[in-house]
């Protein structure tokens, strides 16, 4: 019989239940904002923090795409050669640029990320995926896997002419279509972010 | 359209844009992300084009202005907001705002001077057409009428003219160098046109012509 407090138990459940499917969200977002602290530590040179992060016996990948060449190492001595750029002044920013793919089963992860890096003179972009497992408490890198492309740049580029016709509303400017993405990259190089708002077609 | 044919098309306030400030474009009259960014920075839909100019947190360098629309207005406010921001204000676009003005006063001034407000200034004698740089590999880069004055001025007085070019012109400049060092004549089929609005059209055929050299 669905009497007036069996329906309102229902309807409690039904705010639980999908209560408990909003409560996933924030753990797929939590891993997000792990790789962008992670990313931002590493940018830092805060050696310490990135080398915690990584599980005991984690794995680095590198798929440098330019020259097709692939290089596995271990977390360890990536660490190695990350104190051994710090002790060479050598400087960098990474950060995501695009919405990441994050898959969450139990206690393992997986978040798939594209990213772009900077350091005088030299651009690259690619994608990271970490693989995450959670473990004494926290989540941790098990594995990273990148790609690497480098970008000319613009400055020293070739000119060509074979960038994509805008609209005509948007002229013969190169426009990014990716807010957040500039920001970061005002943020990395101290310049002004032009935004055009403009009717198209207008 | 004319916003984008003509101050999103100017050679060199493409290139400060590019070069200067990152450029993003968001459509007021689509749904999804650009509809967010419009209510974010509380800009209405289907409106004229607004140019907006934005420090690394996403705040106003300077206060929004609307009807901003000529080639100079807005080379006039990428100046500005450069100099707001603290950022350095290259030559290039100093110059085309310079030449921007003086186009919109019917002004034509001589080198190396700035503009007299409200003054009237001749057409170049054909005389004045006799440049410098039509002895280097400056002659096939495109330029406008003033960066051409300039760079002839530079020469003049032995002053190192490139500060005067934009990133992409020094790139066209060293490639057009090469193409021509060791086939002098390699590019004489080309003829530069005497005004801004030529520029696009001719860096295509440019950018042909140096493409068939390397392919040699």
């Amino acid at each position: 019989m669905n009497t007036p407090f069996v329906s309102a138990l229902l309807a409690a459940s039904f705010f639980f239940a999908n209560l408990s499917i909003s409560c996933e969200e924030p753990i797929e977002q939590e891993l997000v904002d792990l790789c962008s602290q992670w990313l931002d530590d590493y940018s830092n040179g805060r050696a310490d923090r990135v080398e915690a992060r990584f599980a005991p016996g984690a794995v680095v990948a590198i798929d440098a795409a330019d020259s097709d060449t692939q290089r596995v190492m271990s977390a360890a001595d990536f660490m190695g050669l990350m104190r051994k750029s710090l002790e060479e002044g050598k400087t960098f920013r990474e950060w995501l640029t695009g919405k990441p793919t994050v898959l969450v089963d139990h206690k393992i992860a997986t978040v798939w990320a594209p990213y772009a890096v900077e350091s005088p003179g030299r651009k690259a972009t690619g994608v990271d995926v970490f693989q995450f497992v959670y473990v004494d408490g926290a989540w941790k890198i098990v594995s990273l896997s990148y790609t690497n492309r480098k970008i000319a740049p613009k400055s020293s580029a070739s000119p060509t002419d074979s960038r994509e016709p805008n609209p005509a509303e948007l002229g013969r400017v190169e426009w990014s279509g990716d807010l957040d993405a500039s920001l970061e990259k005002a943020r990395a190089t101290g310049k002004p972010v032009l935004l055009l708002f403009q009717e198209i077609p207008g | 359209m004319r916003f984008g044919q003509k101050p999103l098309s100017h050679p060199l306030l493409v290139d400060a844009m590019e070069n200067e400030f990152i450029p993003v474009a968001v459509h007021n009259n689509r749904e999804g992300k650009d509809a967010t960014i419009l209510v974010r920075f509380g800009e209405p839909a289907w409106n004229n084009p607004v140019l907006r100019f934005l420090d690394a947190e996403g705040r106003d360098i300077v206060p929004r202005r609307d009807r901003i629309r000529s080639s100079e207005d807005v080379a006039t406010r990428l100046v500005e907001v450069l100099v707001a921001a603290g950022r350095e204000v290259p030559d290039y676009l100093r110059l085309a705002l310079r030449e921007l003005e003086c186009a919109s006063t019917d002004l034509a001034i001589a080198p190396g001077q700035p503009v007299p407000i409200g003054s009237k200034i001749r057409d170049a004698k054909p005389s004045d057409d006799k440049y410098r740089f039509k002895e280097t590999a400056l002659r096939f880069v495109p330029l406008t009428p003033m960066q051409a004055t300039e760079i002839n001025a530079s020469l003049g007085r032995k002053e190192d003219p490139l500060h005067w070019l934009s990133p992409r012109q020094r790139v066209l400049a060293k490639k057009i160098e090469a193409a021509i060092k060791n086939k002098p004549n390699v590019l004489d089929h080309l003829e530069p046109p005497r005004s801004t609005d030529g520029l696009a059209a001719y860096e295509k055929e440019l950018l042909a012509a140096l493409a068939a050299v390397a392919e040699k």
